[in-house]
């Protein structure tokens, strides 16, 4: 895990493991309000397994990465991957329903995805922590 | 807390044997695996029925998830969770929309009850 000094309130790079996910979770769990708390464990949990599970489907793991800073009462996260992106595929994993979930506890979600990588950017209101 | 640790307890009820597993600490992708295969061990499997404890349970995603629908589709009404009302487990069933799918029950001692009378035996 790698950590670095930014303009971000927590930027790291995550290793492609199961073990990622709460790390992720925890790298965040200091800026959220008790009232987001869970909604935001719960998006940066499913956004980082999705990562690691499917991002790398087929290719040698490479990195993936969380930021997070503060816009106002808004705590906005990006998880990037640099994967082969979002593929129709016919091996599946799961309930496939992590997707729905972030989109659930989110306010706003962004998904950009190529053949590069995949950044899910998600934004909670209210969760600047006091 | 990110682990998580399982107990799994046999109870003799009516004649019946009912399985008590329960679970403390998180539930994600790096610890659903080890939840899978507790409830699939010989152990449990042997049990009549099966209760997982999910009360100190502090976050459960879809990973966690997707091991509790799996054990309630396999064993039907011989399945039970335990949870309190308004935790983490009881919001990500109201939110994936898998509340009736899951027997729910408030306590172990209820849940083991509940599971003899919906088997009728």
């Amino acid at each position: 895990v790698t950590s670095q000094s930014t303009d971000y309130d927590v930027e790291l790079e995550l290793p492609v493991a199961p073990e990622s996910v709460a790390l992720a979770r925890n790298s965040v769990a200091g800026l959220v309000s008790l009232a987001r708390e869970s909604d935001v464990a719960l998006g940066v949990s499913e956004a980082v397994s999705n990562a690691v599970v499917h991002a790398f489907r087929g290719r040698d793991p490479g990195t993936i990465s969380l930021r997070a800073r503060h816009d106002g009462e808004r705590l906005v996260i990006a998880v990037s991957d640099d994967g082969g992106g979002i593929r129709p595929t016919l091996e599946g994993r799961g309930l496939g329903v992590g997707m729905g979930l972030i989109r659930e506890v989110t306010n706003e979600l962004r998904i950009e995805s190529s053949d590069r990588g995949t950044t899910v950017w998600m934004e909670f209101e209210g969760a600047r922590r006091r | 807390m990110n682990e998580l640790e399982l107990d799994v307890e046999l109870h003799d009820q009516d004649g019946r044997s009912v399985c008590v597993v329960t679970a403390s600490g998180d539930v994600d992708l790096a610890t659903a695996e080890g939840l899978r295969s507790a409830l699939g061990s010989d152990q449990v499997r042997g049990g009549d029925a099966l209760v997982v404890d999910l009360r100190k349970v502090g976050f459960i995603d879809s990973s966690g998830l997707a091991v509790v629908l799996e054990n309630s589709q396999l064993r039907g009404s011989a399945f039970a969770i335990v949870h309190d009302e308004g935790s983490a487990v009881a919001k990500l069933f109201e939110m994936t929309g898998t509340t009736a799918h899951v027997r729910g029950f408030s306590t172990p001692e209820e849940a083991v009850a509940g599971i003899e009378r919906e088997d009728g035996s």
